[in-house]
């Protein structure tokens, strides 16, 4: 199944639950105890592939600020920036929503530089017993992820060649980028759907191999 | 491996099938045996996709499609469901291109897959899935993505994938619709050794110039109805490509007199780093230039390069600026929502947008249809007409024959003969040996990650002779 | 498995999702995890230059967009739950700072754009029915990002957020109507 020291399918529940708990905790200290260790961990095992992540957490922080700021300015003075007065609870909700995003990031950027999608794949069938549907339509989307990234930038060349933009900016430009994409992916998925199902997807789970047809295969 | 009597054999009788009404497939009848091999051969549009749909019971149990008749293959009735449930462990199956087949991220996830799906535990899956890539010269590439390998290896990883059970039948559905002369070999050697092995093997197949010497027995299929064929009916068969194409006398080096279009010296091209390099490359006005190499060999890439989508990593192109690509996908290129408004769109240059619509045949009946809904011939020639909107000096056509049939390809050789006669020129990627007799000046072939010219029947003959075709 | 829980009578065709229908919510899901990615600059330079409301009303609802798509091209029971789903849940498993509360927000999206498919029992897949799906999925999404931010979420624009971002589903569930149509 995996050498990890933790299985695909307890790191799925793991990060889960600690995105869960986000929501609700209010400690400052408890979420922060959370961010630290699956901070360290996601560097460790993904460093490129986290660290901007990390940017964007950052990047976040002043857009929490300032929202802070307006809605929840309120309790003891604690310190004045460009004569304004910061009360306590500015701080405090600062901090929480900020450490909240943190540890959804930190947790997520920990689950997805520890695993390979596959990984990940078999440990939602295997392990939590998810439906082989769902476990197939996600390893599928990890097959057709290049593909489907090389079409859309290819999509968006094409697009300029047009003297068109390159990038969508509203809803009615956005679906002549998407219903090409689309069509080309489905094709692409209903005849792999076909060549499974006469692959045998419907037996998946459904039997085990007999002994006269494993001595057949033998052979 | 021994087989039962009844284990390998194909039959369908009076079989009628469609999808709102059995009206695309008429009452057709075969049958195939152990260790022998029938042929289907039929033009675009009559119908060999939905007999196979027909025949394995897809087209009743899952796309809710109307099938009449009988039909047995393994012993099991595929239009029955529980038959149709069993029947993966009998066939092993191709369809027409590795993009619409292969199902998991790596080779190994492929075959271990299907191994679990008829009943084997992950260890054994494994063991057994590992040995398979080897027989077929994967192992190294195992834990590949999948879009890391190269055209060769993805075609011989779905050969893995429809043989990794050993069945006793093999069903194949157009498996050379986007496969180069290289993969047509391999489903040669699939096909003979499949009937040395003692399996029933039926091929249905738009080109059936590449096989029909494997098979004794010929079907066509045309209008819904399939008939037997026989050698002498083959001048009279317009639509299907039978005969193999006569690549020609060399004519010595023809390098046209018109200005340059496109020049480059030491050419490296790639996605990062370099998969392909030329030497020299030009063309002239008025030409139509050919680059003819296997898939994945880069063919599409420098095409992109030249078109200016990605830079050069080594080297510089010249000449005219005004260069347009079209996609091997055309739906790429459609942005309106019907074919008379791509047709018109304000971007492109008026004079030239103004004789489209004449140029293209359906327009009366189509024009107010949406792109999407035309079939793939007609959006291969929207895509061609809306790139000649723009006026281009260069026009870069990425597999133009790919899945035409042989009226619309004839159409199709017309159509780019006018295109070169009014002074532009044309650079199409390739491996169809038709396309470089029919409308090549100049080739460029590609071997090993090198480009050089080569001549003209010459490339043609290889081709055919890579593929393994008798002449 | 089975929905039998959504079924009235014969009237429900192929309810049972067969192999095809994961291969296509695969790929619904993939394009728009590569698709939402870019997205969100759009979503951030438009709330910089207009901003929150009516950013959200532009952009919002493409979240929401695979909901009805799917629904739209498999026409079965679960299917904008699964679509939504499935497109969440490949997001989380892409490095991105949003993590598991992509998946977490797609189960309650999909959940409220089912509602829409079972209220039309599952035989009207239009355009209306697509809008309103659409529109439903915005529900949860404001509910979550309240709970989310609560110190520092505006409760008093609640209704505003709340019209802007129904409305943006809306219209995105309207489009994949129309994108739908063509696709399959």
């Amino acid at each position: 199944m995996s050498d990890k020291m933790l299985s695909p399918g307890a790191g799925f529940i793991y990060a889960l639950s600690l995105t869960a708990l986000a929501f609700i905790l209010r400690s400052e200290i408890v979420l922060l105890a959370m961010v630290i260790p699956n901070f360290l961990l996601s560097l460790y095992y993904g460093r490129k592939k986290v660290a901007w992540v990390y940017v964007l957490i950052l990047i976040s922080a002043p857009g929490i600020f300032l929202n802070a700021l307006f809605f929840s300015n309120y309790g003891t003075l604690y310190t004045t920036i460009l004569g304004r007065p910061i009360y306590s609870n500015c701080i405090s909700s600062f901090l929480i929503v900020f450490l909240r995003i943190a540890v959804i990031g930190s947790v997520g950027a920990f689950f997805v530089s520890y695993y390979t999608p596959m990984e990940i794949v078999k440990g939602l069938e295997k392990e939590l017993h998810f439906p082989k549907g769902i476990a197939f339509s996600v390893a599928y989307a990890f097959r057709l992820m290049p593909l489907i990234s090389k079409d859309f930038s290819e999509i968006r060349k094409v697009r300029k060649q047009r003297g068109y933009r390159a990038f969508p900016l509203t809803a009615e430009e956005f679906i002549t980028y998407a219903a090409p994409l689309l069509r080309i992916s489905y094709e692409r998925a209903f005849w792999t759907g076909v060549a499974m199902e006469l692959r045998g997807f419907r037996l998946r789970g459904k039997r085990r191999i007999s002994s006269r047809e494993q001595a057949r295969f033998e052979k | 491996m021994r087989l039962q009597s009844d284990e390998a054999y194909v039959s369908i009788e009076e079989l009628s099938a469609g999808y709102t009404k059995p009206d695309v497939i008429l009452g057709a009848s075969l049958r195939v045996g152990k260790g022998e091999g029938a042929l289907i051969a039929g033009p675009s549009g009559s119908g060999k996709t939905t007999l196979f749909l027909a025949m394995t019971g897809v087209l009743s149990h899952l796309l809710e499609g109307k099938v009449e008749g009988k039909a047995s293959i393994g012993g099991l009735d595929p239009l029955k469901l529980e038959d149709y449930e069993l029947l993966p462990s009998k066939i092993g199956i191709v369809l027409q291109d590795p993009e619409k087949q292969i199902a998991m991220p790596t080779p190994i996830d492929e075959l271990t897959f299907i191994l679990e799906n008829f009943g084997y535990s992950r260890e054994e899956a494994e063991k057994r899935a590992a040995e398979a890539l080897k027989s077929v010269g994967l192992q190294s590439k195992a834990n590949f993505h999948v879009e890391n390998l190269s055209g060769g290896e993805k075609r011989r990883l779905t050969i893995a994938a429809s043989t990794v059970h050993d069945p006793p039948i093999l069903l194949m559905d157009e498996p050379t619709a986007s496969i180069d002369p290289w993969g047509i070999a391999e489903i040669r050697g699939l096909i003979r050794s499949s009937l040395d092995k003692g399996m029933a093997v039926l091929l249905i197949e738009h080109k059936p110039v590449f096989f029909k010497d494997l098979f004794k027995r010929i079907y066509i299929l045309r209008g819904g109805k399939l008939d037997k064929f026989e050698e002498k009916d083959e001048m009279s068969i317009r639509d299907v490509d039978f005969s193999v194409k006569e690549c020609g006398e060399e004519k010595g080096k023809d390098i046209g007199s018109g200005k340059r279009v496109i020049e480059a010296r030491d050419l490296a091209v790639g996605y990062g780093r370099a998969i392909l390099r030329a030497e020299e490359l030009e063309m002239r006005e008025g030409e139509i230039v050919a680059i003819v190499g296997p898939n994945g060999s880069g063919k599409t890439t420098i095409l992109k390069t030249i078109a200016g989508f990605i830079g050069p990593i080594e080297g510089e192109i010249v000449g005219e600026r005004r260069r347009f690509y079209v996609p091997q996908f055309p739906d790429m290129l459609f942005i309106k929502r019907t074919v008379e408004e791509e047709l018109r769109d304000q971007k492109m240059d008026p004079r030239a947008r103004g004789s489209l619509k004449d140029l293209f045949p359906w327009y009366s009946s189509l024009k107010s249809s949406n792109p999407f809904r035309l079939s793939h011939g007609q959006r291969r020639w929207l895509s061609i007409l809306i790139a000649l909107g723009y006026d281009p000096s260069v026009l870069l056509l990425d597999e133009p024959s790919s899945g035409l049939d042989l009226i619309l390809y004839n159409k199709l050789v017309d159509l780019l003969k006018r295109v070169k006669n009014s002074g532009k020129s044309v650079m199409i990627s390739t491996h169809d040996p038709r396309l470089i007799v029919d409308l090549a000046d100049r080739v460029y072939y590609i071997q090993d990650g090198r480009m050089a010219e080569k001549g003209k029947s010459e490339a043609c003959s290889e081709l055919y002779e890579v593929a393994g075709v008798v002449r | 498995m089975r929905y039998n829980i959504f079924l009235s009578g014969e009237n429900v065709r192929r309810p049972s999702y067969t192999a095809i229908d994961y291969a296509v919510l695969g790929a619904i899901a993939v394009a728009f995890g590569i698709m939402f990615a870019p997205w969100w600059t759009v979503y951030y330079g438009l709330k910089s230059a207009l901003g929150p409301i009516p950013a959200k009303l532009i952009t919002y609802g493409l979240w929401f967009f695979p909901a009805p798509l799917a629904a739209v091209i498999l026409k079965k029971p679960l299917s904008a739950f699964m679509g939504e789903t499935l497109a969440a849940l490949v997001e989380s498993l892409i490095p991105n700072a949003g993590g598991f509360t992509n998946l977490i927000y797609g189960l309650a999206q999909g959940a409220f754009s089912e509602i829409a498919f079972a209220a039309g029992r599952y035989k009207r897949f239009g355009a209306l029915i697509s809008a309103l799906s659409g529109a439903l999925a915005g529900i949860p999404s404001v509910l979550l990002d309240a709970i989310l931010y609560s110190s520092i979420y505006p409760l008093g624009y609640m209704i505003y957020i709340i019209i802007a971002v129904m409305a943006s589903g809306a219209i995105y569930g309207y489009l994949a109507y129309l994108v739908g149509k063509v696709v399959k």
